[in-house]
């Protein structure tokens, strides 16, 4: 009984830290810069396709694929910053709104163009296999994703606590008139946080890659899972990311074992609307103003 | 507006702004002189934060220029402005609050070079000894009082060794020890540093101590400009903005 416990516990943290990357780059961008990034999920089905690819084309293991994914995507989010974003900033919020659906939309489609609407799974060599310690059942995948997920939630607080750039994101987030008076270029460290948000976006899609099946369309599921792990876990903060994505984790977990698959979704999106009208300002208290 | 012989830090020339029709500044022109104070008074709505607004950036004005040593500066960002050595502060303190006291004093620092920047760390740690914040070096900002973040915010501009402070009302709601701090602090750096401050304040006894020259604006106009003494007797800031005392009226 014990052992089920813990193989419960194990799976639900080693998924939630899928789930906080996941979330990760889609609270930050919102909590730093007010933007309601609703394309971040493409970017992340973006991510598993490079996953797959790199794979399927040359062999490229998914570890390998998730630090690849890092500055491809870092610099794909500057390019959708410089596009799309500057564009529709100053607008009012419901265009940003619209313009970043238009982006989801478009991604998809090019997306189901590229690869169909079929399903897709990355197969590495060690995706069967599983360490049993004193019985707890851990799936390689599941432990390597998860520990690169931990890896760079570690090296986003990091960056955003011990760098100058970091502090000055932070700084931007909390009084973006103030920062821009003491000298720091807005327009340009909001390219790096959007960046940096897109890189966390791709690599989260290789995460996911290595853990489940996936399609084109699979990215609304992972934007739902995304909002779910940001109104949990409030905005802006990576540590309260974390804790909400372990905590989505371990409640999906929890339910997967003890009532019918069909149901986990209903009890994990009731119990986001509860939060949501308790404590609507999420784990964190943050909240922000959005563009 | 400007004083002959004296080759102007920051020109004010002929700036006009309105918002939606209503006049908030008209044809405003002045100078401050390097290593200097310049006090600027008016009554509430007279647009006094506005054309600081002007000067660093915030706004852009309807008609006229702004100088810098010489240099045109009208319609630059502020961030740009910070680079060229314009600072401000606020009304109510703007600190950030999640950072400690230290790491407020280094996001100025972001664009400068490595070796400017480690000299800058080391004026940053002398600076919170310069306004009184060494004790407090390692707090986070929303720790402190009131009038430490303004004494925060106050060392924090001085960190890039600016050519001109903007203040607005820097003394408004503070202890009077944290004004006596700001005060000598402003002397020193203006003595020390060769900084020149443009400062906003309804204190008028203190501005008339501490400045070289004053201006009074009057409904968006410039009323008076020249020496303190000189400002507080004009006819024109009297009625605009003082009073006048009982006893002489």
């Amino acid at each position: 009984m014990l052992t089920h416990v813990l193989s419960i516990v194990a799976d639900g943290v080693l998924l939630g830290l899928i789930y906080a990357i996941t979330g990760l780059g889609l609270s930050l961008v919102l909590g730093v810069m007010g933007i309601v990034n609703v394309a971040h999920s493409a970017f992340v089905m973006l991510g598993s396709f490079l996953a797959f690819e790199l794979f399927r084309r040359f062999g490229v293991d998914p570890v390998v694929a998730f630090v690849l994914a890092l500055p491809v995507f870092f610099v794909l989010g500057i390019v959708v910053y410089r596009v799309v974003i500057t564009r529709v900033q100053s607008a009012a919020q419901t265009q940003g709104l619209v313009a970043m659906f238009g982006l989801m939309v478009l991604i998809e489609n090019l997306g189901t163009i590229a690869w169909t609407t079929d399903t897709r799974v990355v197969t590495a060599s060690y995706t069967n296999a599983s360490l049993v310690l004193g019985g707890v059942v851990l799936p390689h995948v599941r432990l390597i994703a998860g520990g690169l997920a931990l890896l760079l939630i570690g090296g986003v607080w990091a960056f955003l606590r011990f760098t100058l750039t970091g502090r000055a994101i932070r700084a931007m987030g909390q009084n973006p008139e103030a920062a821009r008076i003491v000298g720091v270029d807005i327009a340009r460290l909001s390219a790096v946080m959007f960046g940096l948000g897109i890189a966390c976006a791709g690599a989260a899609g290789v995460a996911l890659a290595m853990v489940f099946p996936f399609s084109p369309n699979t990215q609304v599921v992972w934007l739902a899972w995304a909002f779910l792990v940001v109104i949990l876990g409030g905005l802006g903060s990576v540590a309260s990311t974390l804790a909400a994505g372990i905590a989505v984790g371990l409640i999906q977990s929890v339910c997967t074992a003890v009532m019918p698959f069909d149901t986990v979704y209903l009890v994990l999106y009731v119990l986001l609307a509860v939060i949501l009208t308790v404590r609507r300002e999420g784990l964190s208290r943050a909240v922000r103003r959005t563009i | 507006m400007s004083e002959a012989g004296a080759e102007a830090l920051l020109t004010v020339d002929g700036i006009g702004k309105r918002f939606r029709g209503v006049v908030a500044v008209k044809d405003v022109s002045f100078t401050v002189a390097p290593r200097s104070v310049l006090g600027l008074i008016g009554p509430n709505g007279s647009g006094k934060t506005t054309l600081l607004n002007i000067v660093n950036g915030v706004l852009a004005p309807d008609q006229g220029e702004i100088r810098l040593s010489g240099a045109v500066t009208t319609g630059r960002r502020p961030s740009d402005l910070a680079a060229l050595g314009v600072a401000r502060t606020f009304q109510a303190a703007r600190v950030f609050s999640t950072l400690t006291v230290t790491q407020n004093l280094f996001v100025p620092l972001l664009h400068q070079r490595a070796l400017e920047r480690r000299a800058a760390h080391r004026r940053a740690l002398e600076l919170l000894a310069f306004v009184g914040l060494e004790r407090h070096a390692d707090r986070v900002a929303s720790e402190l009082s009131g009038g430490q973040q303004r004494l925060l915010e106050f060392a924090r501009t001085l960190v890039t060794r600016p050519k001109i402070v903007l203040m607005d009302e820097p003394f408004a709601g503070v202890h009077p020890q944290i004004k006596a701090t700001l005060i000598r602090c402003i002397r020193e750096t203006v003595a020390a540093e060769g900084a020149s401050f443009l400062i906003v304040s309804h204190e008028v006894p203190d501005l008339v101590a501490m400045s070289d020259r004053m201006v009074c604006l009057v409904e968006g106009a410039v009323a008076a400009w020249g020496l303190p003494a000189d400002v507080i007797r004009e006819e024109k800031v009297i009625d605009g903005y003082l009073g006048r005392s009982e006893e002489a009226a």
